[in-house]
């Protein structure tokens, strides 16, 4: 499959046919002397960031950041991120990383698209034309701070500090160090608008305003935007009614092929009784499935929970082994089976909904394995009884983490505060830079993000002459 | 100069009511942004009409904004005496803290978020001893699993 990665170096070339000017983003060192982004203590400059001082090399990850959304966005008006180096939450197993968000919202603006709409700072501005809350000293647009005690090494322990290198194959991030540039680069991204501020705990819109993000999210059962919902109480359901809760942005929709790959599936071949595919869940340890997919004749283990060394090797050698969900890890019944000679492993849940976790490590599994539902598991476990089953762990016609033909955003139950609605859902694969959970591979790739960003207002660089989105100007708006 | 004086003085009277309180300052005139004390405010296309609203969730991290009375702009320092007795009272911005909504010149209404659904990257060592991170709002950032958010998932996938 082949992926649209919107990389920096691929969006050179746009920025320069363009007439449009790419927006200024500008950090705001608001560090003390001799502290965070000030911090004189000399270090040795990294192949990707040359400076030869704490603070410096701290300065130069957060401007690379801002110089990357500041590369792929349009503006005439600068955007300004108040930044410091703070000490943060921190304990040997946790630690706030960091944090970011709008300083302001908008509405009924010069320009604004929607009346009656709030809209973040930078956008607002953005799409005003001037800088609606002032210039002066405390009138940026974006608030952020990071946790400078991560470089104590008395955080997470095991973790002797930040990583400061903007370029993962220049310098490759040592595994004792977290990479601060992709923390960086998801936190700007909320303040330049990826977030709704109505509230998943209430429904309630701020201050009885809907925010642009209200025009797309949406249920997609009933087709309903949180905008046009009949109350409070229906957008509170909607934001923890997972795989219900999509974006139904144009952009974004017309993007996702891009982006998302196929939905990894079961695909049962025969018997003809249980033929057909399901959704499944790849394990987070041994090799991942690539298309076509792998494809076996399957056993049923004993122990049917493969938690103890097989008792029918023999039969499941060379052969697919089916296993349930239970009393011991993934990992182990894996280890188990492989240890018996099979090619993969399918893990049938053991709740009636839902699919097994599949998490978990073990870098001496080397044979790949998925989680199915139950009642697949229930099937399959029928047919052996009398039939040869042969299954595929490939992958089904759907993209992952779509339902109906849009993205989901995350939206599990219960809701958490500041992880559901404004992210992408966990299921899309390969992942996204706005997922709740950050991948600390993503540097540069900005993905449906900026597809996103392209249905609340903003232009990207490239983005065709002249202006007017011919989204709004098609009146998409419900 | 004597609007937004009066503006100065609803703000700093704002920040010095109790945290929670529903500081909504409703008046008598229809629109309901519009202060109690319009006579000492100058024509709606002039004026800068402050109301404050309560915000959703805990007390957390501190992100200043006060209005400085000369010029009625933002800063990240109280200017005046009110706002610096409010600000000795413990009253911070972030998650709970009052939402100032404003009536701006141009017709266009801001709201000062004070700190107000900011997003906190936080790392958890997992069971398997790998990081692993979830965006939190800054009121929950860094915490340990509690109570009132009853079955919070994990940020790592189950492991059995």
């Amino acid at each position: 499959m082949n992926f649209v990665h919107k990389s920096l170096a691929s969006l050179t070339l746009l920025a320069m046919a363009s007439t449009a000017s790419a927006v200024t983003i500008t950090v705001v060192n608001t560090d003390g002397p001799g502290e965070g982004f000030n911090d004189p203590t000399a270090v040795t400059p990294l192949a990707s960031n040359p400076g030869t001082t704490l603070g410096a090399q701290r300065l130069h990850v957060f401007q690379t950041a801002a110089n990357q959304w500041g590369a792929l966005l349009e503006g005439t008006v600068e955007i300004k991120v108040r930044a410091a180096f703070n000490p943060l939450t921190c304990s040997g197993t946790s630690a706030v990383l960091g944090s970011a968000g709008a300083v302001t919202v908008h509405q009924n603006f010069a320009n604004a698209p929607v009346a009656n709409t709030w809209y973040s700072a930078a956008l607002a501005n953005t799409l005003a034309g001037s800088d609606l809350g002032g210039t002066a000293a405390g009138q940026e647009e974006i608030n952020s701070q990071f946790n400078v005690s991560i470089d104590t090494g008395t955080c997470l322990n095991g973790a002797v500090g930040w990583y400061y290198g903007t370029d993962p194959v220049a310098d490759v991030p040592p595994a004792n160090r977290v990479a601060l540039l992709p923390v960086v680069f998801h936190e700007l991204a909320h303040g330049l608008g990826f977030q709704t501020f109505t509230s998943g705990a209430t429904g309630a819109f701020l201050n009885g305003t809907p925010d642009i993000w209200t025009n797309f999210l949406a249920d997609v059962a009933t087709g309903t935007t949180w905008r046009n919902m009949a109350s409070d109480a229906t957008r509170a359901a909607s934001a923890i009614s997972d795989p219900n809760l999509v974006w139904t942005g144009p952009r974004v929709t017309a993007d996702q092929a891009s982006f998302l790959g196929a939905a990894p599936n079961l695909i049962i071949n025969a018997p003809a009784s249980i033929a057909g595919s399901s959704v499944a869940q790849p394990a987070a340890f041994g090799p991942a499935v690539t298309p076509p997919g792998v494809t076996d004749d399957v056993v049923a283990a004993l122990p049917a929970d493969g938690c103890t060394a097989l008792t029918n090797a023999a039969a499941v050698a060379g052969n697919f082994a089916l296993i349930d969900r239970g009393t011991c890890n993934f990992t182990v019944k894996v280890a188990n089976a492989q240890a018996a000679g099979a090619t993969g492993v399918i893990i049938a849940n053991n709740a009636a909904t839902g699919l097994p976790g599949m998490g978990g490590a073990d870098p001496t599994i080397t044979i790949p394995s998925y989680g199915v539902l139950q009642s697949v598991g229930t099937a399959i476990r029928g047919a052996l009884a009398t039939q040869t089953v042969n299954a595929t762990l490939g992958f089904g016609s759907t993209l992952s983490g779509t339902n109906g033909g849009f993205v989901r955003m995350h939206a599990p139950n219960p809701l958490v505060q500041g992880s559901s609605v404004s992210h992408f859902t966990v299921d899309a694969f390969p992942n996204l830079l706005m997922e709740p959970s950050l991948n600390s591979t993503i540097f540069d790739e900005v993905d449906l993000t900026l597809s996103l960003f392209r249905d609340i207002g903003w232009r990207a660089v490239g983005d065709p002459d002249p202006p007017g989105d011919p989204v709004f100007a098609n009146g998409f708006e419900p | 100069m004597k609007t937004i004086r009066w503006v100065a003085v609803a703000v700093a009277a704002a920040f010095a009511a109790p945290a929670g309180a529903a500081e909504t300052q409703a008046a008598p005139a229809p629109q309901a942004e519009q202060q109690e004390k319009t006579a000492d405010v100058a024509s709606p296309t002039e004026g800068v009409v402050v109301t404050v609203h309560p915000a959703p969730g805990p007390m957390a991290s501190a992100v200043r904004a006060y209005i400085d009375p000369e010029n009625g702009r933002l800063v990240d320092r109280p200017v005046t005496e009110e706002q610096r007795r409010a600000e000795a009272e413990g009253l911070t911005s972030g998650p709970g803290a009052p939402i100032i909504q404003m009536r701006m010149p141009d017709g266009s209404t801001m709201a000062i978020l004070n700190g107000n659904f900011e997003m906190a990257n936080t790392a958890f060592r997992g069971p398997d001893g790998q990081l692993h991170t979830v965006c939190d709002d800054v009121a929950h950032a860094g915490q340990p699993r509690h109570v009132h958010l009853k079955q919070q998932p994990a940020p790592a996938r189950e492991e059995r």
